[in-house]
């Protein structure tokens, strides 16, 4: 396989008066070139965190404290190395650089992510004249193609729009079209569709879906939301309390969930062939991340709670057979 | 979609969410996390199970938030009413209470100030013209430590300046007293009484124990500052009471009727707020028959004062029913028959009750501000009354305030009772309405 | 854009004919009428006017008629520039106002440009380093700011300056410009006494527009457009500027419709205290003594002047933000 983007014991801590809240506590995980990895977990799994950590944009409080990015990078020739994005300075030319021109990101609120005084032409255009050798009149031209790229109907009249003049989704393919203006190898999907009425949340699937066949992207897609994962993913991680508790390929998780919070999340999908009068939810909420658990995390709420040995030892990552990879107590030679 | 995890369905059957809860523990974090999943699920077994509810937090109304913090955070905030939420929040504001402290003292010093000034407020020591702030020792000569004493001040006459001088005469002490008899006074119109906090005996003679130095007529500064305190500190009560009740009138017809009567309520708001107000104070104010008695004069320029400083508390309230009209909540008991006026009270009011009130803290020091201003223009009180911007028309010409600078007290007095006030209304806005940065 | 500008200035004459019914009433409000008072001034100073010279002065300002047809006599002269006579100076009010009028427009003006010349940089450097050292001293120093009245920063500058300095501060010419005719040297002059009250007049103004700066900015550089921008590689300061930044600046220019009354406000005080030769001084003296004709022209005009101000600075915030041209304005 061909990896493009490798996190390896990623820590992104905030550093809060209340303690210190760890966001993302060594989350290990791995994108390939072309493919769509999807990161899901209930809000506040320190998804977004993580999102903004490989594009190296957390800000204070938060800190990323440890780990490795390896982003593989190709040069002129053709030629790729792996940088380690954390040795990079955050705001330093070569992070500027690959951040918009080779990794790009959407977000969950479109209308509040584009600019409400400026031309959504200029937000475009600005985002072209950044990364790619062209003249202002070449970028707009290409901020243009983009647009229609997208399914903006008038293209060039809406280059002149503000964002309040457009709707919901309209805004969403804006950000796309903006970050695929120069063509980025990996894209990262912060819930961009969360946010939309399901149609139009369709409508955006159905167009990030076709996009990434055409300009063989990468895409990082986080959700909450298992029923897109089914439809986009590749590959799948799970996210829970900033710490990866499973990955493998999407059609095995969906198939045969082997933590019980994947479990968890895979019940509380709502379903055609059940008939039931509540939906399944996961027992509980998230925890306070200020307090850590001894433990598993996920002790509390779990349904196969071994007393004991769940909220007594810290659970390691085990690789299982097909490079799958789950982090549970149930097993190891814990579990009786 | 975001309902995924919405509805809820205990496999065992019984709406037990809430004992699922793992109760967070004290944080903001607790707070902000939980916005998304978990505070629908927790509404949902308070209300109807199968409406998808998105979290108050999104919509961004702020009984909404206050409501769900209520709710939601219960590490935090057990189910607390959004008032004791405020006061907790305000609790936590160091200026804000140091503020609060600062105007209780003064607000009290004030009421008892004939008590606690040692002169009555018209008592001329005429030898003691512009005599600077007595200064109080506790150490004598040798460097022994002393009860609080004073020596006595020999009046000089410097041969080349042909100017007086006060020095003070290191053979004679003389201790402060504690509840001394001095000149009589009625306390609040009621009691006659003539014993005083502090003093010295035989002031006459060996110099009157003034704190912050005396005036042109030798009157104690101190002592005056307080019993001016009395008219400046209540002008901006009286006044933010006028214009509450102007700005609640108005604002409210403005809000409940909407239409003509909003569109005329509006551009008076405008007008008022688009014109220089000191020139048409200075009108007004100028206006007022100089022959009026000194009461009349006062609640004249309070009521000049308030017909000014209403439009911003008339914006808040209009803006408080524009918005509150359409809420559910107010439909929803619309619907089960409610009368107007029982809304109007029952939940329009305290929903906007917290605005208001930090309004009129910020209203007041400006008030205050006015008053002082207009005095010391000459066109709002005059002597014999007492006020601070009164005692601040002596300091109108710069020479006398490089001659006797402690003329100025007055003004200190008011910056930092503005202060105070100022301190405390960003408090109560911060504690009303965390979420808004300003 | 040309829809908004035309609806703004319609909206302006009801306003306008409002002021004019204020300042009459403050005419008319003192027992007696002007007349009254400037014939018995007249007959002080040792000069009988004759019946008929009384008469044709009534009839003039149509004194010997109801409020109602006096205010639009008065408001009709008005508009043609007769503004009435001043009885204190003998002289028709529209030659006392001339000069002094327009110094206090340059000088408002100037406190305008000095408020937002401190203010924006400020509130910004406080607001990019909240909770810095600076930011808290700037904090502090705004609360003080706000609290003192500039009368009272006038007069104790005014002390400084005599303590310390042994000079006054007072003034707006130097002994020899005081009464030559306009001249560039004249100009520099004043511009170089002008500094002083326009730092006194514009401090609280100042005050509060760092901390509308600041808590804007803040509001604003947690929004997601700025995290927008961030993803596309901007550098940081630019990208401070150009949005965040950018955005802020709105509401801090819609203030410039509060900041000019308070400004004007200021300027009539602060010039009392310094003793400078604009409206304040002016204002005053035609108040204490009763010379109103004089007193309500003067609030007429620069209740008038600052609205036309309020207006020109709506005109060009509607020009710099889309949201309002397009009329939404309850969304900023
Ligand atoms: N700006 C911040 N300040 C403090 N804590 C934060 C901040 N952003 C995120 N966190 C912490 O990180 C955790 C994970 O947040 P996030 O990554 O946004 O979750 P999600 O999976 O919903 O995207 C939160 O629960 C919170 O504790
Ligand atoms: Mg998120």
């Amino acid at each position: 396989m061909d990896t493009l983007l490798e996190v390896k014991n990623l820590q992104t801590y905030f550093f809060m008066a209340e303690g210190v809240a760890k966001a993302v506590d060594s989350a290990t995980f791995s994108i390939q070139r072309g493919q769509v990895l999807g990161v899901v977990g209930e809000s506040g799994c320190g998804k977004s965190v993580t999102a903004r950590s490989i594009m190296r944009m957390v800000r204070p409080p938060g800190h990323t404290v440890d780990g490795e990015i390896l982003y593989t990078q190709t040069d002129e020739a053709g030629q790729s190395a792996p940088v380690d994005l954390l040795q990079l300075p955050a705001t330093g030319p070569e992070m500027r650089s690959i951040r918009g021109g080779e990794i790009a990101m959407i977000f969950q609120e479109p209308r509040a992510s584009l600019s409400p005084v400026h031309r959504i032409g200029d937000q475009i255009t600005e985002n072209i004249l950044l990364h790619q050798d062209v003249s202002p009149s070449e970028a707009k031209e290409i901020a243009i193609e983009m647009l229609q790229q997208v399914n903006i109907p008038l293209a060039d009249q809406r280059m002149n729009a503000y964002a309040h003049q457009l709707s919901g989704g309209m805004c969403q393919r804006v950000m796309i079209a903006m970050a695929l203006s120069c063509h980025p190898s990996l894209l990262i999907a912060d819930e961009p569709t969360t946010a939309l009425d399901v149609t139009t949340e369709a409508q955006i699937l159905e167009l990030m879906q076709a996009l990434q066949a055409n300009l063989n992207m990468a895409i990082m897609f986080i959700t909450h939301d298992l029923g897109i994962i089914a439809d986009m993913a590749d590959e799948v991680t799970v996210m829970y309390l900033g710490r990866v508790v499973e990955r493998g390929s999407a059609s095995d998780i969906f198939r045969d969930p082997k933590h019980p919070y994947t479990t968890a999340l895979l019940e509380s999908l709502p379903r055609m062939d059940q008939k039931r009068e509540w939906l399944q939810t996961i027992r509980g909420v998230v925890p306070d991340p200020y307090s850590p658990l001894n433990g598993c995390p996920f002790h509390p709420r779990c349904a196969h709670f071994m007393p004991g040995i769940c909220n007594e030892i810290v659970p390691q990552p085990i690789n299982l057979e097909d490079g799958r990879e789950v982090r549970c107590l149930l097993y190891t030679e814990h579990a009786v | 979609m975001t309902a995924t995890g919405d509805h809820n369905s205990p496999s065992n059957g019984a709406p037990s969410q809430v004992s699922g809860i793992v109760a967070p523990s004290d944080s903001e974090g607790a707070g902000r996390h939980s916005s998304e999943l978990s505070s629908p699920s927790i509404a949902d077994s308070r209300a109807s199970k199968d409406e998808t509810i998105s979290s108050p937090y999104e919509r961004g109304n702020l009984s909404d938030l206050l409501d769900a913090d209520g709710a939601t955070g219960e590490s935090r905030t057990q189910y607390l009413t959004p008032r004791q939420l405020m006061i907790i929040r305000f609790g936590k504001n160091k200026l804000a209470l140091l503020g609060l402290w600062f105007l209780l003292l003064i607000y009290a010093s004030v009421l008892f100030a004939p008590m606690i000034a040692p002169y009555d407020p018209f008592h001329r020591f005429n030898k003691h013209l512009y005599v600077p702030p007595r200064e109080i020792h506790i150490r004598d000569d040798a460097g022994n430590w002393q009860r609080p004493f004073v020596y006595a001040v020999k009046i000089e006459t410097n041969k080349e300046t042909f100017t007086r001088e006060f020095i003070e005469d290191r053979n004679q002490r003389y201790p402060i007293k504690l509840f001394v008899h001095g000149d009589p006074y009625k306390l609040w119109g009621l009691w006659k009484m003539d014993w005083h906090l502090f003093g010295v005996e035989n002031a006459e003679e060996i110099g009157p124990i003034f704190l912050l130095g005396g005036d042109k007529f030798g009157r104690d500064i101190f002592g005056r500052v307080l019993f001016g305190g009395r008219i400046s500190l209540t002008i901006g009560l009286f006044g933010v009471a006028i214009s509450l009740f102007i700005g609640l009138l108005l604002g409210g017809l403005s809000g409940l009727y909407g239409g003509t009567v909003d569109n005329i309520v509006q551009r008076l708001i405008e007008f008022l707020r688009s014109i220089p107000t000191i020139p048409l104070w200075m009108g007004l104010a100028a206006a007022m028959p100089a022959d009026w008695p000194q009461i009349r004069i006062y609640f004249g320029i309070t009521i000049i004062l308030s017909l000014l400083s209403w439009t911003t508390l008339a914006r808040v309230v209009r803006g408080k029913f524009l918005s509150l009209r359409n809420e559910d909540f107010v439909l929803a008991a619309q619907s089960a028959g409610a009368s107007q006026w029982y809304l109007i009270w029952q939940h329009l009011v305290p929903s906007f009750m917290s605005y208001v009130l930090v309004d009129l803290t910020l209203a007041i020091p400006n008030m205050i501000l006015g008053e002082t201003a207009l005095s010391f223009l000459g066109l709002g009180l005059v002597s014999p009354a007492v006020s601070w911007g009164v005692m601040l028309k002596d300091a109108q010409q710069v020479v006398e305030i490089a001659i006797h600078p402690w003329i100025l007290w007055p003004a200190m007095f008011v910056v930092v009772t503005v202060l105070a006030f100022n301190f405390i209304g960003d408090g109560l806005r911060d504690a009303a309405d965390p979420y808004a940065d300003l | 854009m040309r829809e908004y500008i035309l609806r703004r200035v319609l909206q302006l004459i009801p306003t306008l004919i409002f002021i004019s019914i204020v300042s009459f009433t403050i005419i008319q409000l003192p027992p007696g009428d002007y007349l009254t008072t400037y014939v018995a001034n007249l007959a002080a100073a040792g000069e009988q006017l004759s019946e008929a010279e009384i008469m044709a002065l009534e009839a003039h300002y149509g004194l010997n008629q109801s409020p109602y047809v006096q205010y639009i006599k008065w408001i009709t002269n008005f508009v043609q520039g007769d503004m009435g006579q001043s009885f204190y100076w003998d002289r028709p009010v529209s030659k006392l106002i001339g000069e002094r009028l327009a110094l206090t427009m340059v000088m408002s003006f100037l406190t305008l440009l000095f408020v937002y010349a401190i203010a924006i940089p400020i509130g910004i450097y406080s607001a990019v380093r909240q909770y810095s050292p600076t930011d808290y001293a700037v904090t502090f120093l705004g609360f003080i700011g706000l609290a003192t009245p500039n009368f009272l920063l006038a007069l104790v500058i005014m002390y400084i300056g005599i303590k310390y300095f042994g000079a006054s501060a007072g003034g707006l010419f130097s002994e020899e410009y005081l009464d030559a005719p306009w001249s560039v040297g004249r100009v520099w002059d004043m511009l170089k006494h002008m500094w002083l009250p326009v730092v006194i007049v514009g401090t609280a103004g100042t005050a509060g527009a760092i901390r509308v700066m600041r808590a804007t900015t803040l509001d604003e550089l947690g929004r997601p457009y700025v995290e927008t921008a961030r993803s596309k590689g901007l550098r940081e300061g630019q990208l401070t500027m150009k949005y965040p930044v950018r955005v802020a600046l709105n509401p801090i220019l819609s203030t410039i419709g509060w900041q000019l009354p308070q400004i004007v406000s200021g300027t009539v005080l602060v010039a009392l205290v310094l003793n400078l030769p604009t409206t304040g001084p002016l204002l005053w003296r035609a108040l204490m003594s009763q010379d109103m004709y004089l007193a309500a022209s003067f609030i007429m005009i620069l209740s008038t002047l600052t609205l036309v101000g309020t207006l020109l600075s709506d005109i060009l915030l509607a020009w710099i933000d889309p949201r309002i041209r397009y009329g939404d304005r309850g969304s900023i």
